[in-house]
């Protein structure tokens, strides 16, 4: 086992890909000469040469698609979208051509492209650059989302992507690159639709995704001091969704919250609220409760942006509103 | 213009000190190094004209008139800022001003640069926009529906291109299969023109005054590309691996703020009593603008739910 | 001029009140500052004053009706003034409104978005209900175990947010329930009865278990919740638990002794309290008598898993709880007296964990402060017993043929004879007694 950061764990899934077949190549911006905005792909440029670590203009629709084009042709691109807030500029590339390009075609066609993007805010980025989008695309049949907490799932997971014939969202989050965490030696892959149990416990069912996994962990060690018991799952993918998981904790737990860190309202949470209400009804001891992001455009200001973003705080005390 | 070049300069150093001090957060990029395009192309503008930038928009804010203590109060997140402390660095507005705004998505502003030139041209009035944009933002495909637009209605847009060389971290060669940007526009029927003395704010003005001419004789848009160099990184976390110091040296003799003070001494028009006079008040300014925003409370949070919907 | 006597409001979270007793009647003179009754909230009862002198002209609210706070319960008038003509005023539903929401204080509301509640749903939630909701799971429960959720509804008071009758709260019942009825749908229910060889000289008839569950419980009506759990539980335990009892007189003059030594290398708020030496005594005791660390079920004689002891606790308002101190067994004499004194101060102030509320473990109450000799408990169902200690006094007593002064305390078992005999109870209030008065045992 070794320690790994979120960060290096990606970089160690991406080296594997790209030493692994000739054919796949990582297309960006700055993800080369620069070293990725966010440091990942730091050196590729210099180990790998400019053939197959690109630098591409400031064109997300353009060069996504062209990543997309690429796929379809039978090539296993990485296009990484520097956050997900420009992957809008993108939008209509994945969902109208990524996504539905095997449907429409019979068949014929797949797409196996991997889209890495960065969500979340947390770092005075204001408004346009602190978004958690990824429960959009969620939305969107035909494609697959993924949203790892740790370094050791960061790994699994983007094994997974890679090796999947269907395009995948592989979405980080800015505030996870520096944790770190143990990382097994051993090759070993996540399969999609896998929820973790990151924390067993008996009174109440905290379901979290991507960084408020750490926030729902850290909420469980607050609500240890109030006598109670919480388990928290990560749902390490939200299409396809691994609903079992939580169904089994909910009907043991009977209370259930979710967390996460975009717009409550409309939110992913609902979704997950309306698979408990439909499969496990009868195992509530009271409502299903949400937590999730305060539904305003992220302000700039520190206060205010921390209002704005759920904290072990808040989701310990909406558990405790269940008791 | 000499102080507001001067102010933009120092503003911006106190900011990155700030910035260190941890009283700024978030993104921050400099303007340093550019700052006669900004006071060449704004101080030739009427008051009824508009600007709309990018996110390196603290030198388009100032030049414009903006109040230097509101703009460092944004930078501090403080509700005395111009946009109240919820937009930040990238995003500095006075409508008052006619300042729509630094927008942070590349691309994003030129949409709505067309739509104000848009509204100015339906309702009769010979105001212009100005439209910033950096040499990243031409490959972005608004780019391109933009130019296309402005020109098909022959609408007052002057497109003004800060080619500083590098989108973020990317060369201009790297990522324009034409880097004589200026010569996209001929696709769009534009007029253009290239002005290489972008340290240079006689030249700077002289040549937006060429293109406000044309533009205000209803020819339509205009657009003006300045050479210029990004002194400092791309934002306060680029560590700049991608460009040598050999390269930046030549453009640190072209600081814009040396040329036209030593052009000001050696004809005469100035003192170097005078220049010291214009520092000492300059500094006094940011340093009130400093205590301002120290001083400024941060917005309340019931202000979190304000200014969403008219 | 006439003067309205109102239900006042006590306190920021009271919806409504009962008159418990008038002290005056109608006609009465009346002095302002006067006690004229006294009302009973679901935390306290409190003495309602005059705000006027004159005469007691009209009581409009009999004793034991719960009306809303704010209503009109009665007038005074001046003497041969004319009693004006009231309406008395409507009784408040049962199960009241619901408790003030508890939701986090973190960001400040916002002001009405357009995606704020629907109104109908906002107006559901301030009418109040006209019987208490039962969570999906409780209800689940409550089916399975062939119970109806309007029984449930009438027989169980909800601890949940809002009222709301949780899974605790009907697996408590349910298991008071079970231990109160001779339930014949249980099978080994006749077997116990062994009617084909009934003892010698036993003379004892088996009586043929009633058809229902429900024994013959009254709880009065108007009872505030605390208050109709306590009449519920009690009636229950004195019904269907046969009680015997032990006294013990326990000499505490070295525990005492050994307290007040503690005491002073403790912070003021960390002392240990006489209470805290019980605690631990009993708790030490039941790790070598684990026959009384049980509850009696109708399913059986059930051992604790852990060592649990509960305490009663008075709450403010003139209710009791006795929530649980699970697994104290091997807790030492410090961190029993913390947790004692955490559990009393959250029990007060209606923090109790789930764990807790259920009130499992061997229980002691304490009179002690009270000043008073001794008294007896009754066991909180389905615990096996309870012990009822009253305050350290001064006493003379004999010592190898002389007088001498010691710090006695008595100490009274009562205990739940299906589960144990008096020998069993003696010996095992021998052996607190024997802890209490070698304290250095509380210390191990």
């Amino acid at each position: 086992m070794a320690q790994l950061t979120y960060r290096e764990a990606i970089r160690a899934g991406l080296e594997e890909a790209l030493q692994s077949n000739p054919e796949t190549f990582i297309m960006g911006e700055d993800v080369g000469a620069y070293g990725g905005s966010y440091a990942v792909t730091k050196g590729f440029m210099e180990e790998y040469g400019e053939e197959r670590i690109i630098d591409t203009p400031i064109a997300e629709s353009g060069f996504v698609g062209t990543g997309i084009g690429a796929a379809i042709a039978g090539m296993s691109p990485i296009v990484e979208i520097m956050t997900i807030n420009f992957s809008l500029l993108a939008m209509d590339q994945i969902v109208h051509i990524a996504a539905k390009a095997r449907y429409m075609s019979g068949g014929q066609i797949s797409v196996p492209i991997v889209i890495r993007t960065v969500s979340g805010g947390g770092n005075m980025l204001a408004a346009t650059h602190s978004q958690s989008l990824e429960a959009w695309y969620a939305r969107v049949p035909g494609l697959k989302v993924v949203t790892p907490s740790n370094a050791a799932d960061a790994l699994g997971l983007l094994r997974t992507a890679v090796a999947d014939p269907n395009p995948v969202m592989y979405v980080e989050h800015s505030l996870l690159y520096g944790s770190r965490s143990e990382v097994p030696d051993e090759h070993y892959t996540i399969p999609f639709g896998s929820a973790r149990v990151a924390r067993g416990g008996t009174d109440v069912s905290i379901i979290a995704y991507l960084r408020m996994v750490p926030v729902a962990l850290q909420a469980a060690e607050l609500l240890e001091e109030d006598g109670i018991d919480a388990e928290v799952i990560d749902l390490r993918s939200l299409l396809p969704l691994d609903t079992q998981t939580f169904i089994d904790s909910v009907h043991k737990t009977n209370r259930a919250v979710v967390v996460e860190e975009t717009w409550e309202f409309g939110g992913f949470a609902g979704e997950i609220i309306a698979q408990i209400n439909e499969k496990a009804f009868d195992s509530l001891d009271g409502p299903a409760l949400r937590v999730g992001g305060v539904n305003v455009p992220t302000p700039y200001s520190r206060p205010l942006e921390l209002l704005t973003i759920p904290t072990p705080e808040m989701v310990a005390d909406k558990v405790r509103s269940l008791f | 213009m000499l102080r507001t070049m001067k102010l933009i300069r120092r503003f911006e150093e106190r900011s990155a000190e700030h910035y260190g001090r941890g009283n700024i957060g978030g993104f921050l990029h400099l303007y340093i190094g550019e700052e006669a395009v900004a006071v060449g192309v704004i101080s030739p503008l009427r008051d009824d004209d508009k600007i709309v930038t990018h996110y390196r928009d603290h030198g388009h804010a100032l030049a414009r008139g903006m109040d230097t203590a509101a703009c460092m109060a944004e930078l501090f997140g403080k509700s005395t800022g111009v946009s109240g402390g919820k937009g930040g660095s990238m995003h500095f507005f006075d409508v008052e001003k006619g300042f729509m705004g630094g927008h942070a998505i590349v691309g994003g502003q030129l949409p709505l640069a067309v739509g104000l030139a848009f509204a100015n041209r339906y309702r009769g009035e010979d105001s212009l926009v100005v439209c910033f944009l950096g040499d990243g933002a031409v490959n972005e495909g608004e780019f391109h529906e933009s130019m296309n637009l402005a020109s098909l209605w022959k609408l007052p847009v002057l497109f003004l291109l800060e080619n500083n060389g590098f989108g973020m971290g990317t060369r201009v060669e790297r990522a324009s299969a034409q880097p004589i940007i200026h010569r996209l526009a001929d696709r769009h029927n534009v007029r253009s023109h290239r002005e290489e003395n972008g340290q240079d704010v006689f030249a700077v003005r002289q040549a937006t005054l060429d293109a406000i001419e044309y533009i205000r004789d209803g020819n339509g848009p205009y657009f003006l590309e300045v050479m210029t160099y990004r002194f400092r990184g791309h934002s306060m976390a680029d560590p700049i691996e991608y460009r040598q110091q050999h390269e930046v040296e030549p453009w640190l003799d072209l600081d814009p703020i040396k040329l036209l003070s030593d052009r000001l001494l050696e004809n005469n028009l100035t003192t170097e009593d005078e220049v010291g006079a214009i520092d000492e008040d300059v500094e006094n300014e940011v340093n009130e603008a400093i205590q301002f925003a120290l001083d400024s409370p941060f917005p309340t949070p019931d202000e979190l739910y304000t200014d969403i919907y008219a | 001029m006439a003067s309205d006597v109102i239900m006042p409001q006590m306190g920021f979270d009271m919806t409504e009140g009962m008159v418990v007793r008038w002290l005056k009647h109608e006609g009465d003179a009346v002095t302002r500052g006067e006690t004229i009754a006294e009302i009973e909230t679901d935390k306290a009862t409190v003495e309602l004053e005059a705000y006027e002198s004159g005469v007691m002209a009209r009581i409009l609210v009999p004793e034991g009706v719960m009306v809303p706070v704010g209503e009109t319960i009665g007038l005074i008038t001046a003497p041969g003034e004319d009693i004006p003509d009231v309406a008395a005023p409507t009784p408040s539903p049962r199960a009241a409104a619901p408790p003030a929401d508890s939701t986090p204080p973190t960001p400040p509301a916002p002001p009405e978005p357009v995606e704020a509640a629907a109104p109908a749903e906002t107006a559901r939630e301030e009418t109040p209900s006209a019987s208490a909701p039962v969570t999906p799971v409780a209800r689940r429960i409550a089916e399975q175990a062939g119970v109806s959720v309007a029984e449930v509804q009438a027989n169980v008071t909800g601890t949940g947010p809002r009222g709301r009758i949780t899974r605790g709260d009907i697996e408590v019942w349910l298991e008071t329930r079970g231990a109160a009825a001779s339930e014949p749908v249980i099978p080994q229910a006749p077997a116990q009865v062994e009617p084909t060889a009934p003892e010698p000289g036993d003379g004892i008839t088996v009586a043929e278990p009633p058809a229902s569950g429900q024994v013959g419980i009254v709880v009065p009506a108007g009872l505030p919740p605390m208050r109709q759990a306590i009449a519920r539980r009690m009636s229950l335990s004195k019904l269907t638990a046969p009680h015997y009892y032990v006294t013990v007189e326990i000499d505490m003059t070295r525990a005492v002794q050994m307290r007040a030594e503690i005491n002073e290398e403790l912070d003021a708020e960390n002392r240990v309290t006489v209470n805290d030496l019980v605690i631990k005594a009993v708790a030490t005791a039941l790790r070598s008598h684990l026959h009384f660390n049980v509850t009696v079920q109708a399913e059986g004689i059930i051992p604790n898993p852990t060592i649990d002891v509960s305490i009663a606790v008075a709450t403010d308002g003139g209710g009791l709880i006795a929530p649980s101190m699970p697994d104290v067994g091997d807790a030492s004499l410090i961190e029993t007296a913390a947790r004692s004194r955490d559990l009393s101060r959250r029990a007060r102030e209606g923090r109790l964990r789930p764990n807790e509320v259920s009130g499992v473990g061997f229980a002691v109450s304490n009179l002690g402060m009270y000043d008073v000799k001794d008294f007896v408990a009754i066991i909180t169902p389905p615990n096996a017993g309870a012990i009822a200690v009253g305050s350290v006094q001064s006493t003379p007593v004999a010592r190898d043929g002389q007088v001498v002064v010691a710090e006695m305390m008595s100490a009274t078992l009562s205990a739940d004879h299906r589960a144990t005999d008096g020998a069993e109870g003696a010996r095992f209030m021998n052996e607190i007694r024997r802890i209490l008065e070698r304290p250095s045992l509380l210390l191990l």
